[in-house]
């Protein structure tokens, strides 16, 4: 699922970052990148802000379209 | 023991790290510190002396992710690293976010430059039952590491004794991406730069195999060689990104010591707040009460609106009837604190007017010093308390972390109309003044969006406008009976902000069309408004609007003075009665036709009606001066020692302009083109050629709607064809946009199929 569908509260993990290759770079530098595990702390209307690398990052609806997400399962590791 | 070599230190690091509040603390400078990403957009250098450690020139510089740019005030921070070889880069690093800004750390560490991390906040981290084994992480980045905290001084000297000690030695640089599995491939690409003779090799071999679009540009020779050594579409990239973050789990992780006392996943203060100030329902309106607020608590004469409740009786809760101190309570409600000083500031010069005037005896030099300087000089003056009470509720705003929320709410409303929500973080600073809103649209990344915002930030009205806002507002009220100065002023405020808005999402649609670039932004936490560097920020304000008020703004009301006393034919004007044949008044009658459809052109009286002409004009060498300019001319026709706001209603009196006119003449004030000192910070910072369309923007926007304005407040029913017009307008956007959507659309999927085939 894309980053925006995720529920507030959870964590999920990063599994693609598509778009502009520019913006990419950019999310990478701030911690998004794949295999990152980020909390959503606050979704509504497609905007987000995640906390990533303990600290908090404020996303807006088209970039988080560019970012694909899996769940946590509670108690183990997902591999995808 | 102190040596004579005087060093270059440079401190770099992650956006809102405290690199500026070490600059400050280090060199005992004032630098603007606030609590969001972005705040620091230029350089600047400083002197740190000590007479046991040694003297070294500091050089803040704007805070980066990352060596690979995303934004320009980045580039300036990567140049002057790699270009101006600094005896030592101090690599300051957020102690509470070791994770995040450790990434930064290990590209540093990649250049061939002395480097010492100075872990910053470490108070922050103690007091949350945590520390840093310092030792352990030296020992791990092979480069000195400080704990120090730049807000409470603590450890600096230690700080600066191990820089100059690391300036002395000489260092190669280091990566952690040695260690991993590209470790071939980067010495193969070392050796081509070193070959080169190029400085930093190791530096930019990493950084031409991560594809790195500067890099692309400054050494194309080398870039080609290097990428010929990786196949196309490889993972360097991200493969480095990884092994950088696996490094700081591994390695740097353990150097934490402790647990914090604040459970990590329970919500935060911050969180807290935020759950409200972000909160879809409530942000926006909260955001509104605040601004609301803020001109409430600065302009208002009649506090919490108590006197209009009937909270007092006529006469007032304190009366100061017939002592000069009667312009204090005049409204018999509460003055607020700006109105409250202003005021006092106004009864003070003017009796200090009084008094020159009574002791200086020569008519001319009495007209010279009085009329033309006092009044002039004074009537700005009594501005200073309202502009720095509103520049105190915008620092406290900035400095709390708010603003960076702003520009989050923001953007999820405006981004569907084309408009970016970091934008509106110059365009805020824009209620200050114009000239540091200006540079700091270049935190935005792109240079459309750049040139868009740049245009629009006179719209918001600066602090020198607000001068002329209140003043003639304040005598409209008198005048006419009509409304109230916090009601027209806020109005102002919020058209001003309005017609940015919809300007900028004009432009977005038709001359600046571009994909908008994401909004990505850090949200600092919460903190509490820091008084010492609020109270020196506002030291530092008023110091600057004194210096104007007696340099430029003194210059121009001399100049006003003299040219309305002056003939062309060189003869000075005794008689005030017939400053209509001066050089400025028919200077200024030269070009009122002009202004007829703004209603202070041919409606009003020929012998005083150019005035409002002239102090447009002289407007635009600094805002203030359209203010000092009919206090000038008030003062000179007999109306002397008395606030601007009665000064200009004198001159509504003589010229007989209505209440349209006057709106007219505010709002074209506010839109057109802005003081020298923006227009010079426009053409620096818009590209090249683009100066001139942006003045053309702002004379034929200030014209437009200051004709409106006229019309629709002499003759209400000419809304019925404005109305009809807006809407029209925005159809043709709508349909336009739609159009050219679906232009692009096609476009680039026939490019996808061109590709493909």
């Amino acid at each position: 699922m894309q980053l925006f569908q995720a529920p507030e509260g959870s964590t999920v993990t990063i599994l693609n970052v598509s778009g502009e290759e520019h913006n990419r770079r950019h999310l990478e530098c701030l911690g998004i990148s794949k295999g990152e595990k980020i909390q959503i702390v606050d979704s509504h209307g497609g905007a987000v802000i995640v906390k990533v690398k303990g600290y908090r990052l404020a996303l807006d609806k088209d970039i988080c379209a560019c970012i694909s997400v899996h769940p946590e399962i509670k108690g183990g590791t997902c591999n995808v | 023991m102190s040596d004579d070599k005087k060093y270059i230190f440079a401190l770099a690091g992650n956006p809102n790290c405290g690199k500026t509040t070490l600059f400050n603390s280090l060199t005992g400078a004032t630098a603007y510190v606030g609590n969001w990403p972005g705040v620091t957009v230029e350089k600047r250098a400083g002197t740190y002396k000590s007479k046991d450690i040694g003297t070294a020139d500091i050089v803040d510089l704007p805070g980066i992710y990352s060596l690979s740019p995303y934004t320009p005030e980045e580039i300036v921070s990567r140049n002057f690293i790699l270009d101006e070889h600094p005896d030592c880069v101090i690599d300051v690093v957020d102690a509470t976010n070791l994770e995040r800004n450790m990434y930064l750390t290990t590209q540093i560490l990649e250049m061939d430059v002395p480097v010492i991390v100075a872990l910053n906040m470490m108070d922050a981290l103690r007091k949350n039952g945590q520390d840093v084994d310092c030792k352990k992480l030296s020992e791990k980045l092979h480069v000195p590491v400080i704990p120090v905290s730049a807000l409470k001084f603590e450890n600096l000297d230690n700080l600066m004794k191990a820089a100059i000690e690391t300036a002395k030695t000489k260092r190669t640089g280091t990566s952690v991406l040695l260690d991993g599995k590209n470790n071939e491939v980067i010495l193969k690409a070392k050796s081509i730069y070193i070959k080169d003779w190029v400085p930093n090799p190791l530096y930019h071999a990493i950084k031409d195999l991560e594809g790195d679009d500067i890099e692309r540009k400054h050494h194309p020779f080398e870039f080609k060689q290097v990428s010929a050594l990786v196949k196309s579409n490889n993972d360097f990239e991200q493969e480095s990104s990884d092994e950088r973050y696996q490094f700081i789990d591994n390695e740097v992780g353990p150097c934490i010591i402790g647990s914090p006392i604040t459970d990590p996943n329970k919500p935060s203060t911050t969180d807290k707040a935020d759950k409200i100030l972000t909160s879809r329902i409530w942000g926006i309106p909260i955001f509104i009460l605040v601004l609301l607020l803020i001109f409430h608590l600065t302009f208002s004469e009649d506090l919490l609106f108590l006197n209009a409740m009937g909270a007092f009786g006529s006469e007032g809760l304190v009366s100061f009837k017939g002592t000069p101190f009667e312009g204090l309570f005049a409204n018999g409600g509460i003055a607020s604190i700006g109105v409250f000083f202003s005021n006092l500031i106004n009864d003070l010069t003017g009796w200090f007017t009084e008094w020159l005037r009574s002791i200086i005896t020569i008519n001319w030099v009495k007209g010279l010093v009085c009329d033309g300087i006092c009044s002039g000089v004074f009537a700005v003056f009594g501005f200073l308390p309202q502009i720095l009470v509103l520049f105190a509720f915008f620092s406290l705003l900035e400095d709390s972390g708010y603003m960076a929320r702003v520009a989050f709410i923001l953007d999820r409303i405006f981004r569907r109309f084309g408009l970016n929500g970091r934008a509106f973080i110059p365009m805020i600073l824009g209620f200050g003044c114009s000239v540091p809103a200006m540079m700091n649209t270049r935190t935005l990344s792109t240079q459309k969006e750049r040139t868009q915002t740049i245009r629009v930030i006179p719209f918001f009205p600066c602090s020198a406008k607000l001068t002329m806002i209140t003043a003639v507002a304040g005598a409209l009220c008198n005048a006419f009976n009509f409304a109230n100065v916090d009601l027209i002023t806020g109005f102002i405020y919020i058209f001003g902000m309005f017609v940015a808005i919809f300007a900028t999402i004009a432009m977005h649609i038709t001359t600046q069309r571009e994909e908008l670039p994401p909004f990505i932004m850090e949200l600092p936490n919460y903190h509490r408004p820091q008084l010492h560097s609020l109270s020196l920020h506002i030291w530092d304000k008023a110091k600057g609007f004194i210096k104007k008020a007696f340099t430029v703004i003194l210059l121009s009301t001399l100049m006003v003075w003299l040219f309305s006393h002056i003939t062309w034919k060189w003869q000075f004007l005794n008689d005030d009665t017939q400053l209509s044949s001066s050089i400025l008044a028919s200077l200024g009658m030269f070009f009122q036709p002009l202004f007829t459809p703004l209603g202070f052109g041919y409606q009003i009286s020929k012998d005083t009606g150019w005035v409002f002409v002239v102090s447009s004009f002289m407007a635009l060498i600094a805002k203030e001066n359209a203010v000092s300019t009919f206090a000038t001319f008030a003062a000179s026709l007999g109306f002397s020692n008395v606030s601007s706001t009665v000064a200009v209603g004198y001159m509504i009196s003589e010229t007989g302009i209505g209440i349209g006119g006057l709106m007219a003449f505010i709002v074209f004030n506010v839109l057109t083109i802005p003081c020298v000192a923006a227009l010079a910070t426009a053409k620096a910072e818009l590209p090249k050629g683009q100066l001139k369309w942006t003045v053309l923007f702002w004379v034929v926007t200030s014209y437009l709607l200051g004709s409106m304005t006229y019309l629709v407040f002499t003759w209400t029913w000419t809304l019925a064809i404005f109305i009809p017009l807006l809407v029209g307008f925005i159809l043709f956007l709508y349909f336009y946009n739609r159009n050219n959507t679906k232009k692009e659309k096609e476009k680039n999927l026939k490019v996808l199929k061109e590709g493909t085939v």
